[in-house]
């Protein structure tokens, strides 16, 4: 029996974001010692992050109390605002590295493409949940394709490739659950099979072509374009089965590896604590996965289950091409790892997200007796 | 399942396998780097920040045969800045000011390089003072890299260049002496194993180990530098006043084989080298050594020794020159065209008689003469110990092209090639008493183990000592009996023999207008401590040795008889200086 008054919360999407939150403070720790850690606590790496972690965690509760259907009758308003937003992020944004993902808001600097994950997720749930009788249409299916189209191709211009293909997963993930007809969505997949060639040549941009001949030899620019690449994986790889202790990373805080803080942070625990560390924290998203898995079957409607699907599918790819791009099972492509790296605009929307599933597990399916 | 209509398993377990499918490949991916190649990659990120630098050893001096310093090492500093360590544009600045302060450079072209050098690291100087790197490296600024690096000066100057060689940017001699000898000289440099970071910097506290350098040893050469530099003196004065090409001087011990100077002319300056161009590169070698000449007229002491030595005749021995002597379809005639009818083998020295020189290879016949021109060390090097050195070549009777007129042409020094240093050496066993000693350079090496002493090495006995003896009577005689005396010294004896030889040319035959001046001589008369060689190459205003040579002979016999203090001979008037 459920109470109205009294708000369930799932523990288990609590705590698990908890524990990860917390090693990645660790890690963040570790990554910055001792060179950024000398100022006031509240301006070092760790300390902003976790800053940014109490107000996720509190956005978190916050929408975990709102019931999701009228999240998702805002979903045309919300997905607007973003596609908006992703427009002003290529003709105001600020660069770094060479691609325009901020808006300067003053208080601090947001970045669209995070916003823009949870809120696509939203949008497509809706649009799939809406068209319930016409699912199987192919009209419908092209629909939902332009629906994640256009801020894919905002945020590919960006470039941010890797932001562009998190879209595109947590698309397919929906539109399977959604009810999509298989033979849309393999018929999709031959044809990107088909212009995959001329795509390699004409649509991606340069630097995208060097990260994949690189993947595939990372030695023929061992100190420039290759570097961060062998770094990683001999990172990981001399971390062996129980690591080199914290703040023990001759890699890391040698600073032979860049961008440790963010990106690479994976690689950061590989060294220094070893494939148990890893396997801990794999173990940990599994049980986020699976919990919300089993929170989408439970949903009590269509929208919550593709709601609670799209979060699932879109935390997967990341952290998927995340560590995949660590360990070089993947090209170089600039994601943060969810609730590990350091980043104020993804913690915030991996929260959100998971803020939006509580509130799926909160209005589940009610039992009538 | 009403209200679910698309939910089927099958859908649920296509994403649950997916995922699946991504955690597999995840944790296969990680435990394959982290477990099945960890030691390769811990191997890799051992080898990344291990960082390994040589330290010099101090490279030993090179002495004269007192002990003078003639090279000397001195450790100095070479200076980089390595843009890519600067944590702000206000620590670059501190360095490059820093920098500039130290090497007096100024701040604004230091500047600009490091610009132009797009954040590479930049050398900034090779040569900095000891005491100021140590200075600049106490400030320990971040971005300053500063290596030693072991520096040769030289006290001595530009002296003995050519013999002594010059040592490379890396320390490691690289011609003369300085390369002969760098194992002894160079010593084993040291390492310094530390840890580093991404950008080189070693880190504070991180683990260092050191193995000392070991210091390279000092050699003491059996050159004295005064009678260097008077040898080079006088040399270059000769070159100057004669308009020649160059030129050669020899100073050795007769009766030890050590060489007491030793200088050619053209050669390089030792404090200011530049080796960018290959012709320059021309100027380095020891020519004393490497450079072949037909040595001419000086070469009739080696055929008049032989003859002696066997006996065939005595100084007193007369022959007559009637003329040219026309041999295999060939005239040869005296240098002068003079002819003196009947003359003594005395005066055929004094005449420098190539009639005469003829006459006694046809006594000496050709197994005899070649075979007393390789006991006398020709047409092999003499092991003085220098790279480089060539043998000089004559053709035997059992070479192809050999003809008897190359037995006529060679008895007065023509048609056979050979380094002033055999010609030398070859004279010293005549004046010495008729051993052939081993030319050396280096009298001793003093290393950090112990000193090793070098021995004189007889060869063999080439001549009897009693041939030596009227060798040296009659080399006495055609000095002092010569119509214009200029390799005379006042107030001693002295012996020697001119020549002017004439220069191959490339294309057969001989040079129309170019000689080879020279003397070879030796002092005192009495007991011979020298033996010097003077060849001018090339002389523009008079072809004679005994006008080019024979001068610059005399002034260094007199200066080095000075400066052994020996007394003038008896029976020779010296005037005597009243108060």
């Amino acid at each position: 029996m459920v109470s109205q008054s009294r708000h369930q919360y799932d523990l288990w999407i609590l705590l698990t974001p908890l524990a990860l939150v917390l090693i990645g403070l660790v890690l963040l720790y570790s990554a910055s010692y001792p060179q950024e850690l000398g100022g006031p606590v509240m301006e070092s790496p760790p300390g902003r992050q976790a800053l940014y972690a109490l107000v996720g965690f509190a956005l978190l509760l916050l929408v975990a109390r709102l019931d999701y259907r009228l999240l998702g009758n805002a979903a045309p308003g919300l997905y607007a605002l973003v596609i908006v937003l992703l427009g002003l992020v290529l003709v105001l944004g600020a660069a770094a590295y060479g691609s325009r993902r901020w808006l300067d808001l003053g208080l601090f600097p947001l970045q669209p493409s995070e916003l823009a994950k949870p809120v696509v997720a939203l949008a497509l749930a809706k649009y799939f949940a809406e068209s319930k009788g016409e699912v199987g249409r192919l009209r419908t299916f092209v629909g939902s394709l332009a629906i994640v189209g256009l801020p894919m191709s905002l945020v590919y211009f960006q470039p941010d490739l890797g932001t562009a293909i998190v879209f595109a997963v947590m698309w397919l993930g929906i539109a399977i659950m959604g009810g999509a007809r298989l033979w849309h969505l393999a018929l999709t997949a031959g044809a990107l099979v088909v212009t995959a060639p001329p795509a390699y040549f004409f649509v991606l941009k340069g630097y995208m072509q060097e990260r994949i001949h690189l993947f595939l030899d990372p030695t023929g620019d061992p100190l420039g374009a290759g570097y961060n690449i062998l770094q990683s994986e001999i990172s990981v790889g001399s971390g062996g089965l129980l690591g080199k202790g914290l703040l023990n990373g001759t890699q890391s805080q040698l600073h032979f590896l860049r961008v440790q803080q963010t990106d690479f942070i994976f690689s950061v625990l590989g060294e220094e604590l070893g494939f148990l560390g890893a396997l801990l924290v794999f173990a940990l998203f599994a049980l986020l996965l699976l919990r919300g898995v089993r929170i989408a079957t439970e949903a009590r409607d269509d929208l919550g289950r593709l709601l609670a699907t799209g979060v699932v599918i879109a935390l997967l790819a990341q952290v998927f091409i995340n560590v995949g791009v660590n360990i070089r099972l993947l090209p170089v492509t600039g994601i943060p790892l969810p609730l590990i790296s350091f980043g104020g605009n993804s913690l915030l929307s991996v929260l959100l997200s998971l803020g939006v599933l509580q509130s799926v597990y909160a209005h589940r399916q009610r039992v009538d007796w | 399942m009403n209200k679910h209509p698309h939910l089927s398993p099958l859908r649920l377990h296509l994403v649950l396998f997916f995922m699946g499918l991504c955690t597999l490949g995840l944790v296969v991916r990680t435990g394959f780097l982290q477990i099945a190649q960890h030691q390769e990659f811990a191997q890799q990120a051992d080898d990344t920040h291990w960082s390994r630098q040589t330290v010099p050893a101090p490279r030993g001096m090179i002495k004269d045969r007192e002990g003078n310093p003639i090279a000397i090492a001195q450790t100095r500093w070479e200076v980089s800045l390595n843009p890519a360590q600067f944590r702000s544009a206000a620590a670059r600045e501190r360095a490059v000011a820093a920098v500039a302060a130290a090497t007096g450079a100024s701040p604004q072209d230091i500047q600009k390089k490091l610009e132009q050098a797009r954040d590479k690291p930049l050398l900034v100087t090779d040569n900095l003072e000891y005491a100021r790197g140590k200075a600049l490296l106490g400030k320990s600024l971040p971005g300053i890299v500063a290596q030693e690096r072991i520096h040769r000066t030289y006290p001595e100057g530009n002296l003995a260049a050519g013999l002594l060689g010059f040592v490379g940017r890396d320390g490691a001699g690289l011609t003369g002496v300085e390369a002969d000898f760098n194992p002894e000289l160079a010593g084993s440099a040291g390492t310094l194993v530390f840890e580093r970071d991404s950008v080189g910097n070693p880190i504070p506290l991180g683990y260092r180990s050191s193995a000392p350098p070991a210091p390279g040893a000092d050699l003491v050469l059996t050159i004295d530098r005064f009678i260097q530099r008077v040898v080079e003196r006088e040399l270059d004065a000769a070159l100057k006043k004669h308009g020649a090409a160059g030129g050669t001087v020899i100073v050795m011990q007769p009766h030890t084989g050590a060489i007491l100077a030793m200088a050619s002319r053209p050669s390089f300056d030792l404090r200011n080298l530049a080796f960018s161009d290959p012709k320059a590169m021309d100027l380095v070698r020891n020519r004393a050594v490497t450079d072949l000449y037909e040595p001419g007229s000086t070469f009739k002491l080696i055929t008049m020794a032989t003859a002696i030595n066997e006996g065939l005749v005595t100084p007193e021995t007369t022959y007559f020159d009637g003329g040219p002597v026309i041999k295999y379809g060939r005239a040869l005639d005296t240098w002068d065209h003079k002819h003196f009818g009947t003359e003594t083998m005395t005066e055929l020295l004094l005449h420098s008689n190539n009639v005469g020189a003829v006459w006694l290879s046809d006594k000496l016949e050709p197994e005899r003469f070649y075979q007393s021109l390789k006991r006398f060390g020709f047409g092999q090097p003499t092991q003085v110990g220098l790279s480089g050195e060539a043998g000089g070549v004559f053709r035997t009777p059992k070479d192809q092209d050999w003809s008897p007129i190359d037995l006529a042409t060679n008895a007065f020094g023509q048609g056979i090639t050979m380094t002033p240093l055999q010609l030398a050496t070859a004279v010293s066993a005549i004046v010495n008493g008729g051993t052939l000693m081993r030319p050396y350079l280096v009298d001793r090496i003093e290393g950090p183990e112990g000193v090793r002493q070098f021995k004189p090495v007889a060869v063999r006995q080439v001549i009897s000592a009693e041939t030596s003896r009227t060798m040296r009577y009659m080399m006495n005689q055609t000095v002092e009996k010569s119509s214009v005396k200029t390799a005379t010294v006042a107030g001693f004896h002295v012996g020697g023999k001119t020549g002017t030889a004439t220069v191959p040319s490339p294309s057969g035959g001989y040079e129309p207008d170019a000689t080879i001046a020279s003397i070879v001589g030796f002092f005192p008369y009495e007991s011979p401590r020298a033996v010097v060689l003077v060849k001018i190459d090339r002389p523009k205003d008079s072809p004679w040795g005994s006008q080019v040579a024979s001068p610059v002979f005399s002034t260094v016999a007199r200066e080095l008889l000075v400066y052994w203090r020996v007394p003038p001979s008896e029976g020779v008037r010296v005037a005597r200086i009243t108060p």
